[in-house]
């Protein structure tokens, strides 16, 4: 060691540091690395730890703000800039939480020891997981290791516990208590200060809820307390915040970890023949990505099979009756919805304490920001009909006591609330000295206001004109090669659009001083408000009726596949996901909570980052590097091993073949304990720890009793299964919102066309060449059922009712227009090539849809610029009647959105014409329009957002929440509006996107998969 | 009540015996203050005869022996009646040593430049730190059992000691480092000051500026003892001036709540008067809080802008260690006070091995807004990590919630937010 903290400059970050071999090393301290850690140490092994983040000390979490503050001191609170504890990073389609800490996840998880179904090991997992007897002893041994005991067990706190009690009623009044239970938690069950069962002190549960935010009491059975604390006994060593930022690997086997030792500022390089990588999901996943992003393996099957988990959260804001959620062990309870048994697909329902100084962070939740986009249910929503009635929940008889408070003194203000004072004070007025001051006063008076800010803002709306008008025209200058020059730059239309364009900017805002001068009052006077106000009444930054709150997480199976990428360019991971896929889908779990939330009486609001930015959020990352059977199908073998690389082992939840829907940190836990156990089997250490291995087989044996002991007292550890495989779950007794409208269409067809399903421009040619003598009208009715559920599915079906008023081929022409019922489906913006209309002599698209089919690694592909409506109904009074149709929206070179969206190319099937049994036949093909009147007249104020299938005669009933039906409108106009610019005008995307780089989940277009 | 906890104080003080010591290689010595508790307790619980377990405490910059003396008798009188037998030492950094014997002369070595170099926290670990703890052992034989308590620049001192293997022959059993050891972290706006070069330009427009004195506004007791009135330079309060008032106390006439306000703003604030023990009211605090030497407090500066300990004039426009971000900015480089960066680091003859088998806990408030609890928590990483430690030694750290910088000493609670309960808890 050269010393102490030592000088950071460029030429110790140079690679001349030395190099060290270690015999073995673990990355990584979360739930597989310190299984890793603590069982090579007792079986003797001359072990080295790394660890990224520090050690968390019961007082050394980051502190919550107390009123009056807003915000905390910020020091610890996050990775990137000061090495804190939450690791939150923007995987591009989703946002990912771990945690940095010697602990890892187990620093900041909700305690949840939960077994999966064995369902769960399904023909995704290497052939020996799908024995359900293969981890048993390893779940105990876990269970025993991490103390997980059901919060029943916790006699001091559950007597007193009101979430858990309402949640209980709730789930009673709801017919599911079944589904419902309470989970163990790693969580001291202990009454006093003393040593726990692997002799580290701990001391007990004060209920204060901060579980998520780092336990002040050392009362959370995290990592440190167990696994850790006896890998250190048995002589491992630790260095913590040392990073590792890269893994080489040797030409003759080995290791060389290169690994940034962030205490001392310097570099450094550590070899070693056996290396165990533990450091989470993600980031396992981006140093092997990193590593192995070599030409020789471009097969390479790292980053595969990632699995972000069904996380979403909801708040129920002001139940009739107060639910304490900042008293009691974050998660007590489990309701767990099966959505089906095989495939295995489920989620789970868990209440969600937080610290109760979080009470006005949580406020934020329903803050006018969001503008009711995120309600699901107004206020005293009343029951549509009587089967979906629910009774509210009467108040417990019970309440905790309240917390005592530590007194504090002289808070450590954060740096953000300081500035907000001093800026009110107009203290930095007073920071420029006064020498300067006097001087440069009048300079300032003379030069900045009348020259240049009005010179910075005339040139900034110029360079964004300028740059829009670039970016508008850029694809049609190419037009310019056929002597083409309406769009010139310096051409007359441009020119005068620019023109019109800073014409407009000056009208709708004033001239550059005006707007200067305003802007600049602005920034310095605030507006006459102050913080406080503003984040209480703008972002609801609250704790308005804090004790009636409860906080709902969901988290599921989830079968999407994604694929975690590595991006060179800047050193991380990206996620390539179907979130349209996601499942359990979001809206399921939406529909339990809104049940919930009517069952307590209170206002569900969700989580705004996906219901307002179409970004979710998760903290359970899983897999990543999956392990298989044959190097073809995975990165790992069964034992952790990875395939080519003899020595390297990942024992984290990135091994995980799956979502294993529950928490996964037990499934984590026990899959280590099984492979780290392999591996000392067929590697014993040179010289074997007789205490060591003494002490291991004790656990073992006291894993068995801990087992016994939870059969007996009946503790529910693995969801349980519905019992009758035809009931999976009770229905939802809250509707799904849902949206409805009408569409008047008339044109005409020509019966006995031969070849139906003949490419378009025939219909096109048929309207041009004079009218057809069957005319066709259409009035139809559009429903969804359920919103959410559309946006998430990639074919965005609705039902489809109404009458169609025809003449069949074959009747006379004298005879009456009859009309008909129809009943059928609708599927806006399919991307899918139908059975008809289109010709196979599209290779390239062809053959790029079949690569999608394929399934991942296909970012590359430009999404489709072509999508149709399909709309395919059955006469209802006419058996073997059907009528298809299309419109085909695709990007032609002039804008002709209208057309393409109003022209609906059908199709008419009748029955054999003689009459007998078979399939239908094309008898007929045509175009029918919408006419723009009739939409502007009829259609658009048709559109109202309500629940489907509500009303006693089964019709549509609109929401009773004006908030709600603007919002549901707007949002499908969004989605409909975005996916034609989208296809229309892609470039205006990008040029939005370089803007406020935001993301919306209901505009895109990733390519789906086929044949799922 | 005031003057009832001064005249304790003083009852307490005069009970103690200094040993005025030496200290410093000659031409460059002065002479500092050992002081021996020796006064046998009114109630002795379980006392032990005199220089059996013996503790030095050693104070924080511009405060003196005094800080552990209150509230009602401090944590020395607490230890002594459990049977310690408590040091305190007054170094060159006390009030009672540089306000009332070197500021009142003529400067040492000659010239205001020359005693510049006497006061920085080089000399003060290598010579005061290193010379009370060579006294105490001389005196106490090799057998009994010794420990060290030191407070913020006490503890920071102690440590560079250690850490330059200065301490290893005296067989110093415990070290209690409270709110500081290698690390310097200082909240938001202490790096702020750091970062403006205050101290550099006032050193650049006043050059025969010696310290800056807290107190401005002096209560009577204070206008009758010796110590002089020390204007600040116009320099350090222009920029006390323009500082943001939102960050400090608000103005005020008393003169400890003035003087409050200026430490605020020379450090950051030290502590909350409604948090300190009740008989802390009024002047008492006048007299706790000395000048700070120019020398010391320009070292302070550059501790705080590199975030770890080094050699006085050792490089400090550096990056942070534990940040990786492209260099500096230009300006910044530019306004290095002193020359081209050294080749080899002078504060790599900090060594970790030095504490590898030694026994010491480490100590802080969640609030202290003087030095950032991180000054511990780092310090505490860092001594967790060496390696080959033997299990016999201990490393420690105890964080209190609530607690801020001075209160440490100058507030007693109940159960585990006991200070003084911890800290007698850490020695042997």
């Amino acid at each position: 060691m050269t010393g102490t903290p030592e000088v950071v400059g460029d030429e110790t970050h140079g690679r001349s540091s030395r190099h060290r071999r270690v015999p073995v090393i673990v990355v990584g301290t979360g739930f597989g690395g310190a299984v890793a850690a603590c069982r090579l140490a007792q079986a003797g092994y001359d072990v080295l730890v790394l660890e990224r983040g520090r050690r968390y000390e019961r007082h050394d979490f980051p502190a919550m703000p107390a009123a009056p503050a807003l915000l905390p001191d910020l020091a610890r609170w996050t990775w990137e800039p000061n090495q804190g504890i939450w690791d939150i990073l923007d995987l591009e389609e989703l946002v990912s939480v771990q945690a940095a800490g010697y602990g890892g996840g187990s620093l900041l998880y909700a305690n949840v020891q939960l077994r999966p179904p064995d369902e769960i090991f399904d023909g995704a997992w290497p052939a020996v997981y799908r024995r359900p007897e293969e981890l048993t002893p390893y779940f105990d041994l876990a269970a025993y290791m991490m103390q997980a005991a059901p919060i029943t067990e916790h006699r001091h706190i559950y007597p007193k516990l009101v979430k858990a009690k309402q949640l209980a009623l709730v789930m009673d009044e709801l017919g599911r208590e079944k589904e419902f239970f309470h989970p163990p938690i790693a969580v001291n069950t202990g009454q006093r200060e003393e040593p726990n069962v692997h002799g580290v002190t701990q001391r007990p549960c004060t209920g204060c809820g901060k579980c998520c935010t780092g336990c002040p009491e050392g009362a959370k059975n995290t990592l440190d307390y167990n696994y850790l604390a006896i890998a250190e006994r048995f002589g491992a060593r630790v260095r913590t915040q040392c990073e590792v930022l890269d893994v080489r690997y040797g030409p003759n086997g080995g290791f060389t970890l290169q690994l940034a030792d962030h205490l001392h500022g310097k570099r450094e390089e550590l070899e070693t023949p056996y290396l165990f990588l533990c450091a989470g999901s993600v980031h396992t996943t981006r140093l092997l990505l990193r590593s192995e992003s070599v030409p020789e393996r471009p097969e390479s099957l790292v980053g595969t099979g990632y699995f972000p988990g069904g996380d979403a959260l909801g708040v129920v804001y002001d139940t009739k009756n107060p639910q304490y959620p900042s008293f009691g062990p974050t998660i007590t309870t489990t309701a767990v919805h099966w959505r089906s048994v095989s495939p295995s697909s489920f989620f789970q329902l868990q209440d969600g304490g937080y610290a109760a100084e979080l009470a006005r962070l949580i406020g934020t939740l329903r803050a006018p920001l969001w503008l009711g986009r995120n309600r699901l249910l107004g206020k005293g929503d009343r029951p549509l009909r009587d089967r979906d009635a629910i009774r509210l929940i009467a108040a417990s008889d019970v309440a905790p006591d309240p917390l005592p408070t530590a007194p504090s003194h002289s808070r450590l203000p954060s740096p953000l609330d300081a500035l907000i004072a001093a800026n009110h004070a107009h203290d930095f007025q007073s920071i420029v000295p006064e020498r300067l001051r006097q001087g440069f006063l009048p300079f300032l008076k003379e030069l900045e206001v009348p020259l240049l800010f009005p010179a910075v803002v005339g040139r900034t709306i110029e360079e964004s004109i300028e740059s829009f008008d670039d970016r508008l025209f850029r694809r049609l200058e190419r037009l310019e090669r056929f002597r083409v020059r309406p769009f010139a730059k310096d051409g007359k239309l441009r020119t005068w659009l620019r023109k019109t364009g800073r014409g407009f900017v000056a009208w709708a805002f004033g001239k550059d001083d005006v707007i200067a001068l305003r802007s600049t009052r602005a920034l310095f006077t605030q507006g006459g408000l102050d913080a406080a106000s503003v984040a209480r009444d703008w972002l609801g930054y609250d704790d308005d009726a804090a004790d009636n709150r409860v906080m709902l997480l969901g988290m599921g199976r989830d079968a999407a596949r994604g694929q975690l990428i590595y991006d060179t360019a800047r050193d991380r991971v990206v996620a390539d996901l179907d979130l349209f896929h996601l499942a359990p889908g979001y809206a399921d779990e939406e529909l339990f909570m809104t049940d919930i939330a009517r069952a307590l009486g209170g206002e569900l609001r969700t989580n705004p980052a996906w219901a307002f930015l179409g970004k979710p959020v998760t903290v359970h990352n899983q897999g990543g590097c999956p392990m298989a059977d044959s190097p073809e199908l995975g990165v790992l073998d069964p034992n952790g091993e990875v395939y080519g690389k003899p020595g390297l082992y990942v024992l984290d939840g990135s091994a995980l073949c799956r979502s294993v829907g529950v928490n996964p940190s037990a499934t984590i836990l026990a899959l280590a304990e099984r492979n780290i156990e392999r591996f000392i089997a067929t590697h014993p250490p040179l010289e074997p720890s007789p205490e060591g291995r003494a002490a291991y087989q004790k656990e073992r044996k006291k894993s068995v009793e801990w087992a016994k002991r939870a059969r007996e007292a009946g503790w529910t550890r693995t969801p349980p299964k519905p019992e009758d495989a035809t009931r999976i779950a009770p229905p939802f007794r809250s509707k799904p919102l849902g949206l409805h409208f009408t569409e008047t269409m008339q044109g005409y067809y020509e019966p006995d066309v031969p070849n139906a399903g003949r490419h378009d421009a025939v219909y096109r040619e048929h309207e041009t060449r004079g009218r057809p003598s069957h005319p066709m009208r259409m009035n139809l009715s559009m429903t969804v059922k359920n919103l959410a559920a559309f946006y998430e599915d990639p074919d965005h079906r609705m039902d489809v009712g109404g009458t169609i008023a025809l003449r069949f081929p074959g009747a006379p022409a004298e005879a009456e227009y009859e009309e008909h019922p129809v009943e059928g489906m609708f599927e806006l913006f399919t991307p899918r090539y139908k059975p008809y209309g289109i010709t196979g002599k599209e290779p390239q698209r062809m053959r790029a849809q079949r690569r999608r089919a394929g399934g991942y690694g296909t970012v590359a592909d430009p999404p489709a610029r072509e999508r149709f409506m399909t709309y395919r109904f059955a006469l209802t009074d006419m058996p073997g009647y059907y009528l298809w149709g299309y419109k085909r929206v695709r990007e032609n070179p002039a804008l002709d959105a209208w057309r393409d969206t109003s022209s609906l190319f059908v199709t008419l099937l009748a029955p054999p014409s003689h009459g007998g049994k078979g399939l239908s036949v094309a008898r007929g093909a045509g175009v029918v329009h919408v006419d723009l009147p009739g939409f502007l007249r009829h259609q658009v104020p048709s559109f109202t957002a309500g629940y489907a299938g509500a009303g006693n005669d089964g019709e549509f009933v609109p929401a009773e929440d004006d908030a709600m039906i603007t919002w549901a409108i707007a949002k499908f106009a969004a989605f409909f509006f975005g996916s034609l610019q989208r296809i229309y005008a892609p470039d205006v995307t990008s040029l939005l996107a370089s803007a406020f780089r935001s993301h919306t989940n209901n505009v895109r277009y990733e390519p789906p998969r086929l044949g799922k | 009540m005031t003057a009832a906890a001064e005249r304790a104080l003083d009852d307490l003080s005069a009970k103690i015996v200094d040993v005025p010591l030496t200290v410093g290689t000659p031409p460059e010595t002065l002479t500092i203050l050992l002081r021996h508790f020796v006064d046998r307790p009114e109630h002795p619980v379980g006392a032990a005869p005199l220089g059996h377990r013996a503790v030095l405490l050693i104070h924080g910059g511009n405060t003196s022996s005094e800080t552990f003396l209150v509230p009602h008798g401090g944590v020395a009188t607490y230890l002594r009646e459990r049977g310690w037998d408590v040091w305190l030492v007054d170094d060159r950094a006390s009030p009672r040593v540089l306000d009332d014997r070197i500021l009142g002369g003529q400067p040492l070595g000659g010239s205001v430049e020359a005693e510049r170099r006497y006061f920085n926290f080089d000399r003060i670990a290598e010579e005061d730190v290193v010379g009370a703890i060579a006294h105490i052992r001389n005196l106490l034989g090799p057998r009994a059992t010794l420990s060290v308590v030191g407070h913020c620049v006490g503890g920071a001192t102690t440590s560079m000691a250690i850490a330059r293997g200065r301490l290893d022959k005296f067989a110093v059993q415990a070290y209690v480092l409270t709110t500081m050891g290698l690390f310097f972290e200082s909240p938001w706006d202490g790096w702020v000051k750091a970062e403006d070069y205050v101290i550099e330009r006032v050193l650049s427009t006043t050059p025969g500026c010696r310290g800056i004195d807290p107190v401005q506004l002096r209560p009577p007791v204070l206008e009758a003892s010796r110590r002089a009135a020390r204007p600040w330079p116009a320099e350090f309060d222009e920029a006390y001036g323009a500082f943001p008032a939102a960050w400090l106390p608000p103005v005020s006439d008393v003169p400890e709540d003035d003087m409050l306000r200026r430490l605020s703003f020379m450090f950051g604030s030290p502590y909350d008067t409604a948090a300190l023990d009740p008989s802390l009211r009024g002047s008492i605090l006048c007299r706790l809080f000395g000048t700070m030497h120019l020398g010391l407090y320009l070292h302070a500066g550059q501790v705080v802008r590199r975030g770890y300990a080094g050699r006085f004039d050792a490089p400090d426009i550096i990056e942070r260690p534990r940040l990786e971000s492209p260099p500096r900015a230009r300006h910044a480089r530019r306004a290095a006070p002193r020359g081209p960066k050294p080749a080899h680091p002078p504060e790599g003859d900090l060594l970790p091995q030095h504490f590898r088998d030694k026994r010491i806990t480490l100590l802080t408030g969640t609030e202290n807004r003087l030095w950032h609890r991180e000054s511990i928590d780092l310090m505490y990483e860092w001594l967790r990590n060496i390696e080959g430690r033997p299990a016999s030694a201990r490393v420690e750290k105890r964080i209190f919630p609530g607690f801020a910088h001075q209160d440490l000493y100058w507030r007693r609670e109940e159960g585990d937010r006991d200070v003084y309960a911890a800290i007698a808890a850490s020695l042997v």
